[in-house]
């Protein structure tokens, strides 16, 4: 039986890392720090909920659902703010105002659509769980394996596309130097609209995923914002692959230290446990401004091995 | 023949307006240079043609279309290649993937015999095919960033300051590949260059803009007789003296 506790941190590492990957991927493509990328996170939510419940059958079933939803929502903001402001040159701080803008629209359409869902078919819209739809595998709920498994393929489906696919090798030509990629004959537009597409369905299918672990409601997806931030930063903005680690740092220390800590000082401390990514958040721009995915690891190992032990015996 | 021609060209940045009045003629197999002092517009020029600086007034065609209004990513089709003053590959990428997105537009088979084509210019390149294009050397950049732009294989090029911070052995490298591109190769090349004297050296006709207006156009010859011109705006008077 695996440990409970490694289940959970598990589970919300790679949860974490899927909703993060898609505010890092814009971020580097466009360059735009997008707000309303929980509102993505919700939309998958919803999706998966309405179906479930107006349809029938398993949850994961409408995955696939979430993810297109969430990526029409994604492509949606990229056409309607990111794209006019980008030809007016705006700069990317009136970007990330233009994001909360986006968003706030977007919470208001949410909660017009629970209450709609509330209203008319009678739906617990405005707070829902669905755990027991779940099912349960070597005693570990389907989401611990699913959000792992999920994750894993998504990271080598990503790494083969984006170096064996003319269009993944154009995506990363964008991210190095947009303005050669423009004039060597590369639609930068629609390269930007692809990662905002893949981004947004990412944080969908994360969203769809959540209310069979956490409770759904209006703002699941903008709760996590400011985790979002803090695993994108924690793992590097300029690193694709550093939103993984990120999420498993950030995931792994906040489920393990508040749980340390529970044991100590009791249920006290659980409304204080998201201080533990701010803390982290905190100690990795102090030493390691560039996030983890740029730590020279093969230097820290060296030093670990040769200057270590040589200090301590003189 | 002329492939590009540029007529009575206004364009800056925004309200910013940089070139007045601009024409500018170049054919096939032929190097003409834009000379200047610095700041004088001659890059703007170059951004002008391909789509990324704003245009006021005037027209650009190229090969008999009209391409300004065009984005640069379809004035890349048309034929037309910019090796641009800085930023000119993508550092992160293999020096194949480089290649390969240069040639973006092209079919599989295109583009490998364009890739072959580009690496039997310069030969050097073959040895660092999976090297991170960010890892090489001045002279190595510039040759990978020169094949660059002869993989969608254009019927004319723009080189920004090509020679810019280069060793004057590896200069005179890159020159011989210019006079090689347009002697083998026939295509039309648009230099924009701060050394006056290297590009005077090899080019069958040249331009001198200063403050955003053409202030002479000519043979090499004609303006190195107009020694005022040559020491007043390009600093050559000890090149002109020695002439």
């Amino acid at each position: 039986m695996i440990p409970p506790t490694l289940v959970d941190a598990i589970t919300y590492s790679s949860l974490l890392g899927i909703m993060t990957f898609g505010l890092t991927f814009v971020r580097i493509t466009t360059g735009v720090w997008n707000v309303a990328h929980g509102a993505f996170v919700t939309v998958g939510a919803y999706v998966v909920f309405t179906c479930t419940n107006l349809i029938g059958g398993n949850p994961y079933l409408y995955l696939p659902l979430a993810f297109i939803m969430g990526s029409i929502t994604s492509v949606i903001e990229y056409l309607l703010i990111i794209e006019p402001l980008r030809k007016r040159e705006a700069s990317t701080t009136l970007m990330l105002v233009s994001t909360i803008s986006f968003d706030l629209a977007m919470l208001s359409i949410i909660n017009i659509y629970a209450d709609y869902l509330q209203n008319v078919f009678n739906l617990p819209s405005k707070n829902f769980i669905m755990k027991k739809l779940d099912f349960t595998l070597f005693e570990a709920p389907g989401i611990f394996w699913v959000s792992f498994m999920f994750l894993i393929a998504f990271v080598i489906v990503l790494y083969f596309v984006l170096h064996y696919t003319k269009v993944g090798v154009a995506l990363r030509a964008c991210v190095s130097n947009p303005a050669l990629a423009n004039i060597t004959g590369i639609n930068v537009i629609y390269i930007n609209l692809l990662s905002w597409f893949i981004s947004g369905g990412l944080a969908g299918v994360a969203g769809g995923l959540l209310p069979l672990w956490i409770q759904g409601k209006p703002i699941v997806g903008d709760s996590f914002l400011a985790l979002m931030f803090c695993v994108s930063i924690v793992g590097g903005v300029e690193e694709i692959y550093g939103t993984v680690l990120g999420g498993f740092l950030v995931g792994f220390t906040q489920t393990l230290v508040t749980l340390g800590l529970y044991a100590i000082f009791g249920a006290a401390v659980i409304p204080y446990k998201t201080l533990i990514p701010m803390m982290i958040l905190v100690l990795t721009l102090l030493f390691a401004p560039k996030g983890l995915a740029k730590i020279n690891w093969k230097k820290m190992l060296k030093i670990a091995k040769i200057g270590g032990p040589s200090k301590w015996k003189v | 023949m002329k492939v590009l021609k540029v007529k009575n060209l206004n364009s800056g940045y925004g309200k910013l307006h940089v070139l007045f009045d601009i024409n500018v003629e170049c054919g096939k197999s032929e190097i003409v240079s834009i000379l200047g002092p610095n700041g004088s517009g001659k890059t703007t020029l170059l951004n002008s043609i391909f789509g990324l600086a704003d245009i006021f007034s005037g027209s650009i065609f190229f090969d008999g279309t009209q391409i300004n209004g065009l984005p640069p990513h379809k004035i890349a089709r048309t034929g037309l290649s910019y090796l641009p003053q800085a930023d000119k590959i993508f550092e992160d990428l293999s020096v194949e993937e480089n290649l390969k997105m240069a040639g973006y537009i092209l079919d599989s088979r295109e583009l490998k015999d364009s890739i072959d084509e580009a690496l039997s210019l310069f030969p050097v390149l073959k040895n660092y095919m999976h090297r991170k294009a960010g890892t090489l050397s001045g002279g190595e950049r510039q040759m990978l960033a020169i094949a660059m732009t002869l993989m969608r294989r254009p019927k004319l090029i723009m080189l920004d300051e090509p020679l810019a911070g280069l060793a004057p052995i590896i200069c005179q490298k890159i020159l011989e590949k210019i006079i090689e591109l347009r002697d083998k190769l026939k295509i039309g090349i648009l230099l924009v260059e701060q050394n006056a004297a290297k590009a005077l050296e090899i080019s069958d006709k040249c331009y001198v803009i200063v403050s955003g207006k053409i202030v002479f156009s000519g043979k090499p010859d004609q303006l190195l007789e107009r020694g005022e011109v040559a020491e007043l705006y390009l600093g050559m008077k000890s090149e002109v003296q020695n002439k």
